[in-house]
């Protein structure tokens, strides 16, 4: 429930200039210099702060090496790990929301969680540099979501601009939106190129995910509740992992800090424990 | 849960110190390394670069 607040308030603080709703104009000022590590777009009318994904983009494809929105991302990365993909990205809240529908569900492919790195290198970086387009951003369904639909609503100008492209955008969209309801995160775990940055972090972020395995009973009710379907008992520093903590509900699993040397508080134990996998278990 | 114990147990005797002071270490050089690059970022001037793209100026 906490993390539903979280959540609430990722997808309204930095949404919060509702002028630009009113006067269908969007926010000029400081904060916009300031990339959110959250996958929220900037050209929102309502947009308070920058898209690191955009900015990255627009440096790219500009021939230039983005040091500051990647810099941004990687101190957050370096502290939290992905926990801001968990508790504050206001398209994983949609995606949670969109879950709880009862229907169907399936499972995504292990291999999809690779097309996120993919769609970092080939969309963000290397298409934009060799194009000078921000391929991205025009497929991005955040953008369609966020800017498109509200721009094509309030303006008649940019409603009379509407091309083949929107509709490419709107239908992958809808794809994200009714796969939501099926499986769990479906954008973050193949496509999102802001958790495939979080997720090189995860390993070596100061917050980290400690797992005990005197008392771990191998339920799998920790896969059950977490939102990327990962079984945070067999790889506690999962790449995957979103760092929500849902699955700390179990006394097995505990948010700790690199620094923590027993985060069980059990007698005579040596430093290190947790945060580790056990030999001969699969990684998840 | 007697073999989950020995598991445990095996694992703690196989690691002193050696993997803490390495996550600490590897935590240590990942966040020098992400400051130093924001820091880079800001000092190119990249902050005002990024405040006109976002604000599509």
């Amino acid at each position: 429930m906490r993390r539903r607040v979280y959540q609430a308030l990722g997808a309204v603080l930095p949404n919060a200039y509702v002028q630009g709703f009113l006067s269908a104009t969007l926010y000029q000022g400081t904060l916009k210099g300031v990339c959110t590590p959250l996958f929220n777009c900037h050209a929102c009318p309502s947009a308070l702060f920058s898209c690191p994904i955009g900015t990255m983009q627009h440096f790219a494809a500009t021939g230039k090496v983005p040091f500051y929105a990647a810099g941004t991302v990687a101190v957050v990365g370096a502290s939290v790990g992905r926990m801001t993909c968990g508790t504050l990205c206001p398209f994983g809240f949609l995606q949670d929301i969109l879950y709880k529908i009862r229907t169907w569900k399936g499972r995504l492919p292990g291999w999809a969680s690779t097309l996120r790195y993919a769609a970092l290198a080939v969309l963000v970086l290397l298409v934009p540099a060799l194009t000078h387009v921000h391929w991205f951003s025009r497929l991005c369904p955040m953008g369609t979501l966020g800017a498109g639909l509200p721009w094509v609503t309030m303006s008649g100008s940019v409603r009379a601009m509407i091309g083949s492209l929107f509709w490419v955008k709107i239908g992958i969209l809808l794809l994200f939106v009714t796969s939501s309801v099926l499986v769990k995160r479906p954008f973050c775990r193949a496509s999102c190129p802001l958790g495939a940055i979080f997720s090189l972090f995860n390993r070596s972020s100061f917050l980290q995910l400690a797992w005990n395995p005197d008392t771990c009973t191998r339920c799998g009710k920790c896969q059950k509740i977490c939102p990327v379907d990962i079984r945070p008992d067999y790889n506690p520093v999962n790449p995957e992992c979103l760092r929500c903590w849902d699955c700390t509900r179990c006394p097995s699993l505990k948010m700790t800090t690199v620094l923590t040397r027993n985060p069980f508080g059990l007698p005579g134990m040596a430093e290190g424990r947790g945060a580790e996998v056990l030999p001969g278990t699969p990684a998840g | 849960m007697a073999g989950r114990e020995s598991e445990g147990g095996r694992l703690l005797e196989r690691e002193p110190s050696g993997p803490m002071k390495f996550k600490i270490l590897a935590f240590l050089l990942t966040a020098a390394a992400s400051v130093t690059l924001l820091a880079f970022g800001l000092f190119r001037g990249e902050f005002v670069k990024a405040l006109v793209n976002g604000a599509l100026l």
